[in-house]
């Protein structure tokens, strides 16, 4: 009975307290005028993910000389870009229209949008190499598919793969810390949620 | 005036102590507090009324503040609330007589004491003591949060009493 008052009269001395706090001030007119910036800049943003990818579409689709194994090459390349764009759009709705969902669901989703960009870090990271590789031998397979009469230009070659190489080590040391980054905060996430 | 408007006036206290049971730091509570205020603006145009606009909002509040918090990691680090939270009471100081002041300086402490320990807090926590303390009921702030009712209870009694524990530990 007594640890009960003691409990009810803490309570409600929590509840003044939480009153009594300074509250800041906001301008409305500039949050509406802030808003609207973001929802044009989102919706933007979707646009170019879509048009970026669009240069490609009518590479293939126009009548530029590309063999039917390049033609299938690129294809495929553009089916996973295709994959990756879906992913990207997701985020940018679950960012720009997902805020009404409940804090438990809400929270669900980010850790996992945290540890799909992990994922997508360490699959980008690795792509760079792979991507060379698979470049290697798709100019290869496409040589001996239809080979041309021209000879083969090495200095020309061994230039593309040494900036390439550069490029790569770039692309692995930016995709590893980004993939670092995004395996952290979710870890970190699930320990402050759990 | 506009229901955007309407709402900021009629919630904008609340939604500024939203801000406040996640950020410590002045500049990045006022920072977060607008970043609050647009995801409203944003959001009311998806509120259907399937539940009351109070805990609408304030579920966007919440959902944004876990999106600031879940940035801040690896970041900016929060400034420790002693630093941060000082000057008001110190301003408090200076311009009140003498005995007013000494009150308002020990309720500010204790305020500032209250908000760091609900800061301490696990994010669901967090959010459910300081919507208790807002005056929602349960099943509001289960509507908020996700968790259930009962869940709700059990955890607001734990963390009153451990809050209740903590602020007359050191007096």
């Amino acid at each position: 009975m007594n640890n009960d008052s003691t409990d009810k009269r803490a309570e409600s001395d929590f509840n003044q307290l939480w009153q009594k706090q300074p509250t800041l001030k906001v301008n409305t007119a500039q949050i509406v005028k802030q808003a609207k910036q973001q929802r044009v800049k989102q919706r933007l943003y979707m646009a170019l993910d879509v048009l970026g990818v669009l240069p490609v579409f009518i590479l293939l689709a126009g009548d530029i000389e590309l063999t039917p194994f390049l033609k299938w090459f690129i294809a495929l390349n553009m089916l996973a870009l295709a994959l990756m764009l879906i992913h990207i759009a997701k985020l940018r709705w679950v960012a720009a229209f997902g805020q009404g969902k409940t804090t438990e669901r809400y929270t669900r989703t980010l850790l996992q949008q945290l540890k799909n960009n992990a994922k997508i870090a360490y699959i980008n990271k690795h792509s760079a190499w792979l991507a060379l590789l698979v470049a290697i031998c798709g100019v290869a397979i496409n040589e001996y598919l239809y080979p041309k009469a021209t000879p083969i230009n090495w200095a020309e070659i061994t230039l593309i793969l040494g900036v390439g190489s550069i490029v790569i080590v770039a692309w692995i040391i930016w995709a590893h810390r980004r993939q670092m980054r995004f395996e952290e905060k979710a870890k970190e996430l699930e320990r402050i949620t759990d | 005036m506009n229901e955007f408007e309407h709402i900021i006036k009629e919630y904008g206290p609340l939604l500024s102590r939203v801000a406040s049971t996640y950020e410590a730091n002045e500049s990045l509570k006022q920072e977060l507090f607008q970043e609050i205020c647009v995801a409203v603006w944003q959001s009311l145009q998806r509120f259907k009324g399937d539940a009351s606009i109070k805990t609408y909002i304030l579920r966007v509040a919440h959902n944004r503040c876990i999106t600031h918090v879940s940035k801040q990691i690896n970041s900016i680090k929060t400034v420790d609330w002693q630093e941060s939270e000082q000057s008001p009471a110190h301003e408090v100081y200076m311009s009140n007589s003498q005995i007013k002041v000494e009150h308002e300086v020990a309720q500010m402490q204790q305020l500032t004491k209250l908000l760091s320990l609900i800061r301490q807090l696990k994010l669901p926590a967090r959010q459910v003591i300081s919507l208790s303390l807002e005056g929602l009921s349960y099943h509001e702030i289960a509507e908020v949060s996700g968790l259930s009712a009962n869940n709700v209870g059990v955890m607001i009694k734990r963390i009153k009493s451990d809050l209740n524990r903590q602020m007359h530990y050191e007096q």
